[in-house]
Parts: C-alpha cells; sequence; structure tokens
C-alpha cells in the first residue's frame, strides 16, 4: 500500500457516493416502515 | 442474585478484563496509545463507535422509555445517518489529512491556541463530569434492585476497566469493545425472545404488539404538530426534532467529541474511518428500534401479568414506612385495579380479533386506552407520594423498568449475564472517555504548555498517569453523584449545552473561510451565554439547543469579521 493510501490524502472526499445514496435510502424506508407500523399497529 | 448468576457475572467481567490485559501489550509511544498505531480495520471501528455511545444506561433506559413513553424516542436518531455523511465529507478528510491526535487540534492550525483551548476545555468539562453520572446512574440502579452497597458499585462499574484502559490505551479499548457488544447483543436479544416466552399460550409477538398499539405505545413516527395544527417546540422527539436536532446533535458528538474522534482516527486509513462511520450509519436507528421493541414487549408482558405501580422497589418499600405509607397504599390498591381490568379487555380483545368480530375488538380496543390512560395517571399519583416521601431522590422509575423484568422473571443463569451487560455497556463508553480526557489532556494542554521535547517513554508514563488521573476523578464524582440531587439531570442533558457551541466552532473553521480566530472565540463565548439562557428559562426542547448554538456561532462570527473588516477600511 503507498503511503498516500495509507493516510488517505489522495482519496476523493465524495468517492462513497453509491454508500451515500443508499444509507440515505434505507433510512427513508425505514421511516416509511415505521410510519406504517405506527399506523398498522395503532 | 443466585449463585449462578454471581457466576457468570464474575466469569463475563473476569473475561473481559483478563482480554483487556492481554490486549494491552506494545504500546511503545503516543501513537500506539492514542491511534493504536492507526492499524484498525472498519469493523473494529465501527464496534468501538456504537460501544463509545451505548452506555449502561442506554440499555437501561430505553427500553422503560419505550414502556413509559412509547417507541417516538427511535426518532432522536433519525439524524444520525446523515450526520454520517457530513462527518465523511467534510470532517474527516481534515483529520486523516493534517494527522492529528485530537479534533482540537486542528483549531489551532486554522484559528489560534486559544480557540483550541477553549474548546478543549468545553470538552473536559462535560466529558468528565457525564462520565461520572454515567458511572453513578447505572450503579444507583443495580444497587437499588440488588441491595448493594453503591460505593462498591460505583468501583466495579467505573474503577476495574481503569486496569485495561491505563495499560492499553486506544487498542484495548477497541478491541474490548468489540467483545463487549457482542456480550450486550446476545443478552438483549435473550431477553427479548425471553419476554415472548415467558407470555400465555395464545399470545405471540404479533398479539403483544396489538396489546402495545393499542395503548398507543408502538408509536414510532410522530409529527410533533399539536391538535390545533401548531407546531410543538417543546415535543422532545417527533420527526423533525429527531431529524434536524439529532442531525446538529450527531455531527456535533461524533465530528467534535474527542470520545468519538479518537475512536475513528484509530482507523488504518480514510477509507477504514469512512466504512465504519457510515456503518454506524446504517446499524444504529434498526438497532435502537429493537432495544425499544424490547421495552414495549416487557409493557406487554405486564398488561397480562401483574405489574407494580413503581419498578423502584427501593424507594417504594421506603415510601410504604414513612407517613405517607397510608396515601401510597391506596394509590397502589387503585392501581391493581385497573391493571386487573386491563388485563381482562386485553385478553377479550385477542379473543375478539381471533373471533374475527370487529366490533367487539374495536369496543375493546378503546377500552384498553382508557384503561392505559387511568393507569398512567394512577403510577403519576403514586410517583408524587414517593416524590414527596423521598425528597431529593430520584422518583422517576424510567430506568427501573427493564432490570426489574430481568430480575423478577428471567431464569438463573440469564440474569447474571444481563447484570453483566449493564456493566459491560458502561464499561465499553467509559474507556473510551478515559482514553480521550487523558490525550486531550496531554495534547492539548500539557505539550501545549509545556513543549519541550521529551522520550517516548515519558510522554507514554504521562498518558498512563493521566488516564488513571481522570479515572480516579470520575469515580469520585460518582461517589459524590449521591449529594447532587437533582444537579444529575441537569449533568445528563450538559453535552447538548456545549455540543451547538462546539460545532459552531468547527462549522467557522471548515466552511467559513473569513472569519478569524477573535471573532470565533467572541462569538463562541456569547452564544454558550444564551444557550445557558435558554436552557435555564426552558424556551425548547434540549435537542434544538444544539442547533441554536451552533447557527448562532456562526451566524456572530461573520458579523464580528464583517464589521472589523469594514471599521478597518474606515481607519
Amino acid at each position: 500500500m503507498k503511503k498516500s493510501e495509507q493516510n488517505g490524502a489522495e482519496q476523493k472526499p465524495n468517492g462513497h457516493g453509491k454508500t451515500y445514496a443508499a444509507l440515505l435510502l434505507f433510512l427513508f424506508l425505514q421511516i416509511l416502515l415505521y410510519t406504517w407500523l405506527s399506523n398498522y399497529f395503532q | 442474585m443466585s449463585s449462578i448468576d454471581w457466576l457468570v457475572l464474575l466469569i463475563t467481567l473476569g473475561t473481559v478484563l483478563i482480554y483487556g490485559v492481554y490486549r494491552s501489550r506494545g504500546q511503545k509511544n503516543l501513537e500506539s496509545y492514542f491511534l493504536s498505531n492507526k492499524s484498525m480495520p472498519w469493523y473494529i471501528v465501527l464496534f468501538s463507535i456504537m460501544g463509545t455511545q451505548a452506555s449502561a444506561i442506554t440499555f437501561l433506559s430505553a427500553p422503560g422509555q419505550a414502556y413509559t413513553d412509547g417507541m417516538r424516542f427511535v426518532q432522536y436518531y433519525f439524524g444520525l445517518p446523515l450526520a454520517m455523511i457530513v462527518l465523511c465529507i467534510f470532517f474527516l478528510p481534515v483529520y486523516h489529512k493534517l494527522n492529528v491526535y485530537t479534533a482540537y487540534e486542528y483549531l489551532e492550525k486554522r484559528f489560534d491556541s486559544k480557540t483550541r483551548l477553549l474548546t478543549s476545555f468545553l470538552f473536559l468539562l462535560s466529558r468528565g463530569l457525564s462520565t461520572g453520572i454515567s458511572i453513578y446512574a447505572p450503579s444507583l440502579i443495580l444497587s437499588s434492585l440488588m441491595g448493594w452497597d453503591i460505593h462498591i458499585t460505583n468501583v466495579v462499574m467505573g474503577g476495574l476497566l481503569i486496569i485495561y484502559t491505563v495499560s492499553g490505551g486506544a487498542s484495548a479499548v477497541s478491541y474490548t469493545q468489540t467483545q463487549q457488544l457482542m456480550i450486550i447483543f446476545t443478552g438483549m436479544f435473550l431477553a427479548g425472545y425471553m419476554v415472548i416466552h415467558l407470555l400465555p399460550d395464545g399470545i405471540g409477538f404479533s398479539e403483544a404488539l396489538h396489546l402495545a398499539g393499542k395503548s398507543g405505545k408502538v408509536n414510532v413516527i410522530t409529527s410533533g404538530f399539536k391538535e390545533s395544527g401548531e407546531f410543538d417546540w417543546k415535543d422532545k422527539y417527533n420527526l423533525w426534532s429527531g431529524i434536524i436536532g439529532g442531525f446538529f446533535l450527531a455531527v456535533s458528538y461524533f465530528g467534535t467529541d474527542q470520545s468519538q474522534v479518537g475512536r475513528y482516527l484509530t482507523a488504518r486509513n480514510l477509507k477504514e474511518s469512512r466504512n465504519g462511520l457510515l456503518m454506524n450509519g446504517f446499524v444504529k436507528v434498526p438497532m435502537q428500534f429493537l432495544i425499544l421493541l424490547a421495552g414495549v414487549l416487557v409493557f406487554s408482558f405486564y398488561t397480562i401479568y401483574e405489574a407494580p405501580v413503581s419498578f423502584n422497589d427501593h424507594l417504594t418499600e421506603k415510601t410504604k414506612k414513612s407517613n405517607l405509607g397510608e396515601e401510597f397504599f391506596s394509590a397502589e390498591a387503585s392501581f391493581r385495579s385497573i391493571k386487573v381490568k386491563q388485563k381482562e379487555a386485553a385478553l377479550a380483545w385477542i379473543k375478539a380479533d381471533k373471533d374475527g368480530s370487529t366490533e367487539a375488538a374495536a369496543q375493546w380496543s378503546d377500552s384498553l386506552k382508557a384503561f392505559e390512560r387511568q393507569a398512567v395517571q394512577c403510577r403519576q399519583e403514586a410517583t408524587s407520594i414517593i416524590r414527596k416521601a423521598n425528597p431529593g431522590a430520584d422518583a422517576n422509575d424510567t430506568n427501573y423498568i427493564f432490570l426489574h423484568f430481568v430480575v423478577h422473571n428471567l431464569p438463573k443463569g440469564l440474569v447474571g449475564l444481563l447484570v453483566a451487560t449493564i456493566f459491560l455497556a458502561a464499561w465499553g463508553s467509559i474507556a473510551a472517555a478515559l482514553n480521550s480526557l487523558a490525550g486531550s489532556t496531554i495534547i492539548d494542554w500539557h505539550q501545549r504548555l509545556r513543549p519541550k521535547d521529551r522520550s517516548d517513554k515519558h510522554h507514554l508514563y504521562l498518558s498512563r498517569f493521566y488516564t488513571l488521573v481522570w479515572g480516579i476523578f470520575c469515580v469520585a464524582i460518582a461517589q459524590l453523584a449521591g449529594h447532587m440531587g437533582s444537579l444529575i439531570e441537569a449533568v445528563n442533558v450538559l453535552g447538548s449545552l456545549f455540543y451547538g457551541t462546539i460545532l459552531g466552532i468547527f462549522c467557522c473553521a471548515l466552511f467559513l473561510k473569513r472569519t478569524t480566530a477573535k471573532a470565533v472565540f467572541s462569538s463562541a463565548l456569547i452564544s454558550e451565554a444564551i444557550i445557558i439562557y435558554l436552557f435555564l428559562s426552558d424556551s425548547v426542547s434540549f435537542l434544538w439547543l444544539n442547533l441554536i448554538g451552533c447557527a448562532s456561532v456562526c451566524m456572530l462570527a461573520m458579523l464580528i469579521t464583517i464589521t472589523r473588516a469594514e471599521r478597518k477600511k474606515i481607519e
């Protein structure tokens, strides 16, 4: 592993774009699921 | 506790302690002591972050919170995944690029030593006191339920982990946190399974959830708007305070609190740090949801089986013996009669639901809601009597509910394991706090004020010394906490009083390039005064203080910078 890779200096700050989008989608789906649960079990 | 429980407890705690000491080898300098030589893979970083955030009170309080207030507490964590993304994009690259030990080092590079020391001081003050309280709070619950001596419980809760934290530093903290979380998850899963298992035949997971739902406990999402259509700013947990207020709290906590920054700086590289934080964003909300679910199931359990009017046995007994005993007995009798009716309504609803009789089910559902309202009122009356009979004591029994269920209903062995999980959850967060307190003391203060270079050996010795001193300080705070009375509650929200200001300073550093050191320093002091005023005047719920503090520092700093620049131009 290169030294620059080790300290992460050359990695792009936004190199995780897909993971960020997946995380946002996961949160959104959870909110939908919890809203459904709140209504179903009331 | 039975002898089997004691055996399970001692073996579990002993194993973690020995493992911690075993992992303490190979500390040679400050980098190995505070940053584990930057060698940690993302999953250790993840467990370490989670173990640091989840204190003992998290596992005691959250199920109790679900029992009394329902599951809406989970919304408090909705801002966390968003915060993880912001941290990964803006904060992490800066910390890794500058190769810092503490988050506050960056502030000196961007502003000046005064701003760095002020921020570090705010951190040391709030973290030092809150760690003392996070030792005392679970010790108090355990000692009153088990009849243990509070001072000895404090020492076991906050003292034993000092052994591996002093010798092993960040590496021992991270590895033991991983092991601790595994044991905690096993214990919590078994407790959740046992609640369902102990319910009578014909009542399963779905029925238990329906029963809780009928009593308003499955209120996972709430809008925060009153019936009049007005937004309730004092409502603690709703979708908006969770997403917005929770976001600012999480950015401040994970981005600027050294107890968290110190965890992900141990990662091998930027990518591993990011992966650890992002995975935390994925697992935190579901994990908290499951812990709250356990509390809701405990609620259904106590709908079917007899529940005490207060779960704090110790204060209940004291109240019964006091001159308000008669009054308490009367409240207890009314509560019992309501619970009997509530149980009948619950069983009748289940029968009607299974028979497909929708009209009867709707009728029993309304009865369940009405009985729950009466039960809550009765519990409030009993709590008020307990408060009058025991001035200065915390009469709120929310934190006692889950452990009360564990101690009185779970089989031998499992009680010991669950008590061990409480200790381990405390150890995980306290160990990380001690490591970060010592780190900030030596890096931000000692090395800054006494910069003459010394050998690695001397620095390592000092690091261990400061860890020990902070450990003793926190245990001492825990020992004195009993005399602090209502201050304990204030210290619990202490983080929110400072996080907004600290985050504001970091936001100025990262995003407002024009702001000067003097402007940021003055605006931080003014903002802190505003936050303390808002808190004392009880104007808004504490989650909003993070947003207000941050916005206030940024706006004031910009205003002061621009005004000074204009004045200079005129001169």
